[in-house]
């Protein structure tokens, strides 16, 4: 007697799961523009309490890739002086404004962006029944 | 109850607990600023603190980022790279901090390096070395 196990429905479940990724890549693609967008508009205004060539300002940009598998987003600051802004200064720079604390702006604002990205592209694949786990 | 200052002051007293690192940097370990009148030293700085509400429940989780980074006004790199060496060795993989109210609940990390150059604009001969890293700690309030 031949055994037969039916399940119906297998067919949707399966166009469900091709559709999936779609799904979380255009959902994660808005997820991570929106957050590293946030980020570089945070830190351009913090810089601008800091003026005075604007080339701090200047040097910020935000390199977004998109693809069918997913996006990436890479905020960089091309001023040769924005790391040792970041860091801090020992030498008096630019007229008086001697030994500088490190400003701890781009860092930190990127700390914070990519720990909520994290957090909201978690919540994105709980959304879609996925369960995640580890750090 | 434990408060972030803990764990600033147990990495400023591990550091400052290393004499070759002080050696090397004799006008010691400053945090976010030094001295005006400190020229060869270890600046620690606070870049970011964050809480994990969803570690153990109540008893958070907490990471903090430092800069720590060995200032030296010479245009010899020789003696900033031994410093960074020494504070790598100090700190990178270290679970020797004690910090009140909290434990220690991974050996502390490197996670990035830091290397620069900053060269006077009214002196270009006159340069100061720094170099050092980023380390992350991870701790649990204990009280």
């Amino acid at each position: 007697m031949a055994v037969r196990l039916r399940i119906d429905g297998l067919d949707t479940m399966r166009a469900l799961l091709r559709q999936l990724p779609d799904d979380l890549r255009n959902e994660g693609r808005e997820i991570v523009r929106g957050h590293i967008e946030d980020a570089e508009s945070t830190i351009r205004a913090s810089y601008a309490g800091h003026r005075r060539s604007g080339n701090l300002e200047k040097g910020l940009f935000t390199n977004l890739k998109e693809s069918r598998f997913g996006t990436t987003a890479v905020l960089k600051n091309r001023a040769p002086h924005s790391y040792l802004f970041e860091v801090g200064t020992e030498l008096d720079r630019a007229g008086g404004t001697g030994r500088m604390p490190a400003a701890k702006i781009f860092i930190p604002t990127v700390m914070r962006a990519r720990r909520a990205m994290m957090a909201d592209l978690v919540a994105l694949l709980e959304r879609h029944g996925l369960r995640v786990t580890g750090g | 109850m434990a408060e972030t200052g803990a764990v600033d002051a147990a990495l400023l007293a591990l550091l400052r607990a290393d004499a070759a690192l002080l050696a090397v940097c004799p006008d010691g370990i400053q945090y976010a600023i030094a001295d005006p009148a400190a020229q060869r030293f270890v600046l620690v700085d606070r870049f970011d603190h964050s809480v994990d509400l969803r570690m153990f429940g109540a008893a958070n989780g907490e990471a903090f980022v430092y800069l720590v980074k060995a200032v030296l006004p010479e245009s010899r790199s020789s003696n900033a790279r031994e410093a960074a060496r020494l504070i790598r060795a100090r700190l990178d993989g270290s679970q020797a901090l004690a910090a009140d109210g909290y434990a220690l609940m991974a050996p502390i990390a490197e996670i990035e390096s830091i290397r620069l150059v900053e060269v006077d604009e009214s002196n270009p001969e006159r340069r100061v070395q720094h170099w050092g890293g980023q380390y992350s700690i991870l701790v649990q309030r204990t009280n």
